[in-house]
């Protein structure tokens, strides 16, 4: 059984296989006759069985050739016209025309692809693996303008003060405080104080939800009584919306190592080492810990593969009339 | 003595010389569509079959790369024959027992006795339904082997299969040709009687 079916596999005809045959067309050698021989005399029906397939295939042999009634010579006008009738379709199946059996596999492809946007997507949803952080440098024109877009009246306020009198550094902060100015104003702030481990009790509120309302991040920063936080207070205007803003300018046009390394991960390091064991497993727990893929970018990509090749399959199961 | 210049038709058929590719195409006419025509059953598609055949060999010449240039005539008719043959079998509608080819006419009888002659076109018509209930593979590995007379490694390198596989496929359709046959034992020869 395995024997046979190893044979399949690779191409292989059993020995007994090509004994019959070469007895049936009355060319076998003499071990084939010898094996041919042994199993008539083990089966005598069989000697019977294969007088009747020589028989057939000499009536087969009999059959007359067929001549074709017409010439199929071919012209420049009959290739033209075969040409100018295949569409982009049936080129791309022409390439597997010569092995049919590769017609197979834009299908393979497909469910590949398919397969692995499910387990991405099940992944995701069991925390196995997470979407890739964004940092700074890499922080594209395109969220850039969505988040503007999402908070103009933040954008407008912060170029409004009055503070900015450098035209050129106005324009040059301008997109980069827009961008951060839904979450990451009052994180500045909140980041830098906990970082000095004054306020471990704020700190998973902050980690748990950095893009949190402005006002109780700087009700945060209002009840801690160290002399630094008020330093910092002091700064922010009382107005929160302004408050974020012009933090966020002063770090467009000041840029600092600390405005950089701030992220929501960034945070919750920042945080687990300053303000002990609790206030690390809640940031954590939001940062998580499953493998950091650019997940979100994988699925499209392999989502775009799929369609494609099931569309290419598709295609060439027409072309080829199935 | 023929004076076909396989080599060099094919050479200057890659030069786009119409003519050269149709001596090509008149040395191996006959054979490319007896192959189909006993593979599809049907003579207007396997004309339709021979003729497109010729044409994407044309257009393809240039991917030949040695070999037995009619076994890669044959790959290129039997690829359009069991395209063919998939379309059909998907449009039940459209059956090709219409048109059927029987072999009736075509078996070979020396005697001249009109009886003989009647079980000969019933037999033909027998093998004729026998052939056609064999898969398409086992149908045109038989048709190759057994009824036009091509060697097995012609008929795998025209079908694109190994060896082994052509040797099984036969061996596979012969004994289901010899069950299909002995259902009608009174239009066999004695010889073909169990």
């Amino acid at each position: 059984m395995i024997r046979k079916f190893l044979n399949r596999l690779f191409g292989r005809t059993d020995p007994v296989t090509y004994a019959i045959n070469a007895y049936i067309e009355g060319n076998a050698s003499a071990d084939e006759m010898k094996l041919v021989e042994q199993m008539m005399r083990d089966d005598p029906a069989l000697e019977k069985d294969l007088a009747t397939q020589q028989a057939l295939l000499g009536v087969l042999g009999r059959i007359g050739g067929i001549e074709a009634h017409r010439s199929f010579a071919i012209t420049p006008e009959m290739v033209a016209a075969a040409e100018s009738s295949r569409s982009a379709v049936s080129k791309l199946a022409e390439l597997f025309a010569p092995q049919r059996k590769l017609a197979l596999a834009p299908m393979v492809v497909a469910g590949f692809a398919a397969l692995t946007v499910a387990l991405l997507t099940i992944g995701d949803i069991t925390g196995v693996v997470e979407q890739s952080g964004i940092d700074d440098d890499s922080f594209s024109i395109s969220a850039i303008a969505a988040v503007s877009a999402a908070a103009p009246e933040v954008g407008g306020g912060g170029i409004a003060e009055p503070e900015i009198a450098d035209e050129t550094a106005a324009s040059a902060a301008q997109p980069a405080a827009a961008a951060r100015a839904p979450d990451s104003g009052a994180t500045a702030e909140d980041s830098a104080a906990i970082d000095e481990g004054q306020h471990a009790g704020a700190a998973p509120t902050l980690a748990a939800a950095p893009s949190q309302d402005l006002e109780s991040a700087d009700a945060t920063l209002e009840f801690g009584d160290d002399d630094e936080v008020a330093k910092r207070g002091e700064l922010i205007p009382e107005d929160s919306e302004e408050s974020a803003v012009a933090a966020q300018l002063q770090e467009a046009i000041e840029p600092g190592p600390e405005t950089e390394s701030i992220t929501s991960s960034g945070i919750g390091s920042d945080i687990g080492e300053g303000a002990g064991a609790g206030a690390a497993d809640g940031a954590t727990a939001a940062a998580g810990d499953g493998i950091e893929l650019p997940l979100w970018q994988l699925q499209i990509v392999l989502a775009a593969i799929a369609l494609a090749a099931t569309g290419a399959w598709a295609g060439l199961r027409r072309v080829r009339g199935e | 003595m023929t004076n076909f210049d396989e080599e060099r038709f094919i050479q200057l058929t890659r030069d786009g010389d119409y003519d050269a590719f149709n001596r090509i195409v008149a040395e191996y006419q006959d054979a490319v569509f007896a192959v189909v025509l006993r593979t599809v059953r049907n003579r207007a598609a396997a004309e339709d079959i021979t003729q497109d055949a010729f044409i994407s060999a044309f257009r393809k010449i240039a991917s030949y790369r040695g070999g037995v240039f009619r076994a890669w005539l044959f790959r290129i008719a039997k690829n359009a024959s069991l395209d063919y043959l998939r379309k059909m079998s998907r449009r039940p509608e459209t059956s090709i027992d219409e048109d059927i080819v029987y072999f009736s006419e075509t078996v070979r009888d020396d005697s001249a006795d009109p009886l003989a002659d009647a079980l000969n076109a019933e037999l033909a018509r027998l093998i004729e339904d026998c052939l056609g209930g064999l898969s398409d593979d086992h149908r045109l590995a038989m048709v190759m082997v057994d009824v036009e007379g091509y060697q097995y490694d012609e008929t795998a390198d025209s079908i694109g299969v190994s060896i082994g596989t052509i040797k099984s496929r036969i061996n596979r359709a012969r004994a289901r040709m010899r069950d299909c046959v002995q259902q009608q034992p009174e239009l066999l020869p004695a010889s073909m009687r169990l």
